[in-house]
């Protein structure tokens, strides 16, 4: 278990998860787990599927309801505050342009009309794409495309909590690289606490400055820092010391599977 | 899209084929001197029809504003009904069953029942084609509104969409595609139900639609009539069916969706 060298961190913790139960059609999904998650981390899950990393990531999104345990935010009785979903497929509405898919979040809950077309350009432009593609409708657009008119509407309430499933899932190994480096590049800009499912052990080495493992049953296996800095460049996929936290992670993972014939 | 010239190409070989039809029925009704009653040549039926001209000219105009009543009375029904199924659960689980039932019950022996309630003329005719033309529009769009992507009503919760706003946003224009192909199958059953409307319960109206030609037709053998009748209650139904694909293409224009030809 590596889960005590996580620093206790002295910032303010930005999601509190006490005792979390999840039974889904009387399938215990996730089973007692407890979290904390300071401002501005940025946590990768990772685990084998079907361990319930995307069902941690719904119930904390408000989509899936806990049978037991608590989700807080902040302090114990703080609201939940604005926070942002991207799913494993880019989810936009097929009738509506980039920009009206990206304007959604904000037209239902009644944002402010005039503030919107800086707003959603700047957005545009943040994730990478052009002025002009802000016109086009979702068939027009390629996969790595969509993903990014996804990443832009989840930006656009300027969310204080980022959570990722599996968002580069379904692109190839260099397009998936290139958007990681987009993502590291628009979150350096305001350090948004970000939750990212992913189940390709890299991706969050590079990304992410803790890593949990989640085993089969939901529970947490271990709790890894990353110990690198940001900015992280491409070059940093080729070290040795990224190679032995890959090493490490993995390990983690393939010990528990091994560990537990049949599954 | 193909182009005009290639599109001209492909309908060379129907209207050839249409052209060599019409002749050989001219021919061989002139030769072995088929009496007019069993079967009127093509020049015969277009005489017939000239004569008749402005009578048939009304009666196919009184025929498709009944076919066009009944068709938005089966669109607003239809879709309302749809909107109750895919907000109750219950409505769905009790009713919806036996709309499918109902759908399969022929408009022919519901016709009377019709006339005894609402009375000869237009009000049973408009009755009669709503009934035949409501249910694929029930079932499409019952189907289009309750089909929702998961992940897209997921999206609709996170951001706190009310369900009127999940109704408004999401049900409705996912169901779109759905209407319009319900519409286009109720297009061409409105017809049907028009001219079988206007044969039994035509009697009545002051000025009657092509269905009561058919009737009047076959009862006075007055067969260039009938036939004149037939093929101008088709050309009705070929270009409401016509109308309601150009429409239905030109608003999922901008979709994914492909509309099957």
């Amino acid at each position: 278990m590596t889960r005590e060298r996580v620093p206790e961190n002295t910032a303010s913790n930005a999601i509190q998860i006490q005792d979390l139960g999840v039974v889904l059609t009387d399938t215990v999904i996730l089973n007692s787990l407890s979290l904390k998650i300071p401002q501005g981390q940025w946590v990768a899950i990772v685990g084998p599927s079907g361990c319930g990393k995307s069902t941690l990531l719904r119930t904390i999104a408000g989509l899936t309801q806990p049978s037991t345990g608590t989700i807080t935010w902040g302090q114990p009785s703080s609201p939940r505050p604005p926070l942002a979903f991207v799913f494993q497929d880019p989810t936009l509405l097929p009738w509506r342009t980039v920009y009206d898919n990206i304007r959604l979040p904000l037209e239902l809950s009644d944002g402010q009309q005039s503030a919107q077309q800086t707003a959603i350009a700047e957005k545009v432009q943040l994730v990478g794409l052009d002025e002009q593609d802000m016109t086009k409708f979702p068939r027009m657009l390629s996969g790595g495309m969509k993903m990014r008119v996804s990443l832009a509407r989840a930006l656009i309430t300027n969310p204080t909590v980022l959570l990722l499933d599996e968002p580069f899932a379904a692109l190839d190994e260099i397009l998936r690289q290139q958007l990681n480096e987009d993502l590291l590049r628009i979150w350096a800009t305001n350090r948004t606490t970000t939750l990212m499912v992913t189940h390709n052990v890299a991706e969050a080495v590079f990304l992410a400055e803790r890593i949990l493992v989640l085993g089969d049953q939901g529970q947490l296996l271990a709790d890894v820092p990353v110990p690198f800095n940001y900015p992280r460049q491409r070059p940093l996929r080729t070290t040795m010391r990224f190679a032995e936290v890959n090493q490490q992670i993995s390990e983690v993972l393939f010990t528990e599977s091994r560990g537990d014939p049949g599954k | 899209m193909k182009n005009p010239s290639a599109q001209l190409r492909a309908l060379l070989p129907p209207l050839l084929f249409l052209a060599i039809a019409l002749l050989s029925w001219q021919l061989i009704e002139q030769w072995l001197d088929i009496p007019k009653i069993l079967l009127p040549s093509p020049l015969e039926i277009l005489e017939g029809a000239y004569e008749k001209r402005l009578q048939l000219a009304s009666a196919a105009w009184i025929t498709a504003r009944a076919a066009l009543s009944g068709f938005a009375l089966a669109l607003l029904l239809g879709t309302s009904s749809a909107l109750i199924f895919s907000v109750s659960r219950i409505a769905r689980r009790a009713i919806y069953p036996y709309m499918i039932l109902l759908q399969t019950v022929p408009i022919v022996a519901i016709a009377p029942l019709v006339i005894i309630w609402f009375g000869g003329g237009l009000n049973s005719i408009v009755a009669i084609i709503t009934i035949i033309s409501v249910f694929p529009i029930v079932t499409n769009v019952t189907t289009g509104l309750t089909s929702v992507d998961p992940g897209l009503n997921d999206l609709m919760t996170l951001y706190g969409a009310t369900s009127w706003q999940k109704l408004w946003k999401l049900r409705l224009p996912t169901a779109l595609p759905y209407l319009i192909s319900g519409a286009r199958v109720s297009s061409g059953l409105t017809i049907v139900g028009a001219i079988v409307g206007e044969y039994m319960a035509g009697y009545q109206s002051q000025s009657p639609g092509l269905g009561y030609y058919v009737f009047l037709a076959s009862t006075n053998a007055q067969s260039e009539i009938l036939y004149a009748s037939i093929f101008i209650s088709t050309m009705l139904g070929i270009l409401l069916f016509g109308l309601v694909t150009l429409v239905g293409k030109t608003a999922l224009a901008r979709w994914t969706f492909e509309m099957e030809q």
